[in-house]
């Protein structure tokens, strides 16, 4: 475990992000999705990881930018639990992966992993049958986007662009879904 | 507030693109990505959070996925709204045929009757023309599995057989994702010239003042003009993704040195970017989605207001409200038109 969360920060590191979050910090993974579902009840962390990615110059960015930008976030996420004192525990990044489970809530609360399933179904619902097909043969079958292209009978550009605008439609619905539901 | 949320609409898709980028990405991406985060803590919220929403789609779990296999089947059956006369294509006519084509195995099928009766059909082979009225949007499946998404108020024929793919666009805009096929080149004509391609996704737009303007997604394509695309040495232009280039009316073909191939492709979701456009053009556009209320200008000088803006192709009301802030226009609406009069 310690091996891995070294090797995420160093240079030419190679991770691949899909369950970085499970593997690498649960606790970014909800507090995300709180903040996207329920801004009013999650602390606002983006200027403060806005920050600490601003400053960064070391070449793990360079390397690896994404694993880098989580790194930040998810340290950020439990400095701010720390902060709030919610935990006595002494932060380490080398052990935060086996710490995560006591330093949150153990698991999403069940109410609250249905109330997103929910909301997710619904929001798939909401996308069109060729964007929701080209999104969920790579989420959910692991194609790749040639092998998604070779059974929806498109070009790969075209699964391309259905992939990432599918992707962007479900977080603006999960967003939207959340105001209007406070704002009747 | 609607500009604003088409801006975060865009945001979020621009995210989710970098997302998709970083999968594999080259050196080249990460200097470009570390550089687009660091513009803005929105960016980064954005990543994050589509980043988590990638994540939560892997997490439904297996009881409570969609049949993807159906989903699939429905997806790659060529679309019901064909008007009547696509149906009557020769292959499609087959008894039977054209009704049971709802999974992937009859459509390869169908296919294979359309090889055998390819021959034929070089003799029964005539254009077919579809046209769109103003504000209406389709989406064609040719013969060759090439889709044709119509924007508004347009009009094309084309022409498939074995030897050929010949398309027309006589008026208004087209987005082409054709099928690759080495042996039959695609050739997309317009009034300003030809283009032609193998396989590719790309816009093309014939402009109500005689220039052609093409912009490419993807792959590359080949320019020609005047209209006779047999001739050689008539002016080239060859455009890759992401270029794009104009067509006009005396053959001249330019490539534009600041393109804006996604701006281009925006209308597929009824959007209209504009970036330092003259109001004749925004008035134009707007009136190519709509015929009521439609925007008519008095006395407005060309190029002289500009503006930038994102904006919903069916609300001309946006524009309009974006105009009365102008203290030297004057906005009323008369009957079904939005009168814009500068003094």
């Amino acid at each position: 475990m310690t091996q891995r969360e070294s090797s995420i920060l160093s240079p030419g590191a190679t991770v691949r992000l899909r369950g970085v979050f499970d593997r690498y910090s649960p606790q970014l993974y909800r507090y995300l999705l709180r903040r996207l579902r329920r801004p009013a009840d999650a602390a606002d962390l983006t200027q403060e990881i806005f920050e600490r990615f601003l400053r960064g110059e070391g070449s793990g960015k360079v390397q690896n930018p994404q694993a880098y930008l989580f790194g930040i976030a998810a340290n950020a996420v439990v400095d701010a639990r720390l902060a709030q004192g919610r935990n006595p525990v002494t932060y380490d990044s080398r052990t935060s992966d086996a710490l995560s489970e006591t330093l949150c809530d153990p698991s999403p609360d069940p109410a609250e992993r249905l109330g997103l399933e929910q909301e997710l179904r619904t929001a798939l619902d909401q996308l069109p049958d060729v964007h929701r097909a080209a999104f969920l043969l790579t989420k959910w079958e692991g194609l790749s986007v040639k092998q998604a292209a070779a059974r929806l009978q498109l070009t790969e550009g075209s699964v391309m662009v259905y992939v990432c605008e599918a992707r962007a439609r479900l977080k603006t619905l999960l967003r939207r879904h959340q105001e209007e539901g406070a704002a009747p | 507030m609607k500009v604003q949320s088409r801006i975060d609409e865009l945001l979020t898709l621009r995210a989710s693109e970098w997302f998709e980028i970083m999968k594999a990405p080259a050196p080249a991406d990460r200097t470009a990505f570390i550089a687009w985060l660091g513009e803005s803590r929105r960016h980064v919220q954005e990543f994050l959070e589509v980043a988590a929403v990638d994540e939560a789609v892997g997490g439904v779990p297996p009881a409570l996925r969609e049949n993807l296999d159906t989903l699939v089947a429905r997806v790659t059956t060529p679309p019901t709204s064909l008007p009547a006369r696509a149906r009557a294509q020769p292959w499609r006519q087959r008894p039977g045929a054209h009704r049971s084509l709802r999974t992937r195995t009859t459509w390869i099928a169908a296919a294979t009757v359309l090889l055998t009766l390819g021959a034929w059909m070089v003799m029964q082979a005539r254009f077919e023309t579809f046209s769109t009225g103003v504000g209406e949007q389709r989406t064609i499946a040719l013969a060759d599995s090439s889709v044709v998404m119509l924007n508004t108020d347009s009009q094309l024929r084309w022409r498939i057989d074995a030897e050929r793919r010949d398309v027309e666009l006589r008026r208004g805009e087209a987005i082409f994702k054709v099928m690759p096929d080495a042996q039959r080149p695609f050739r997309v004509r317009t009034p300003a010239g030809v283009v032609r391609v193998i396989g590719t996704q790309f816009n093309v737009y014939a402009r109500h003042d005689g220039i052609t303007r093409v912009s490419v997604l993807e792959g590359r394509v080949r320019l020609t003009a005047p209209g006779n695309g047999t001739v050689p040495d008539s002016g080239t232009l060859t455009l890759k993704a992401g270029e794009e280039a104009d067509i006009r009316a005396d053959g001249s073909i330019t490539l534009d040195p600041h393109p804006a191939v996604e701006q281009a492709m925006a209308w597929r979701e009824r959007r209209l970017i504009f970036n330092d456009a003259p109001l004749e053009e925004m008035a134009l556009e707007f009136n190519r989605y709509n015929r009521a209320p439609r925007l008519r200008l008095i006395n407005v000088p060309p190029q002289t207001y500009r503006f930038a803006g994102i904006f919903d192709a069916d609300d001309p009301e946006s524009l309009a409200a974006l105009l009365s802030r102008e203290s030297d226009l004057l906005v009323e609406r008369l009957g079904r038109e939005i009168v814009v009069r500068a003094p």
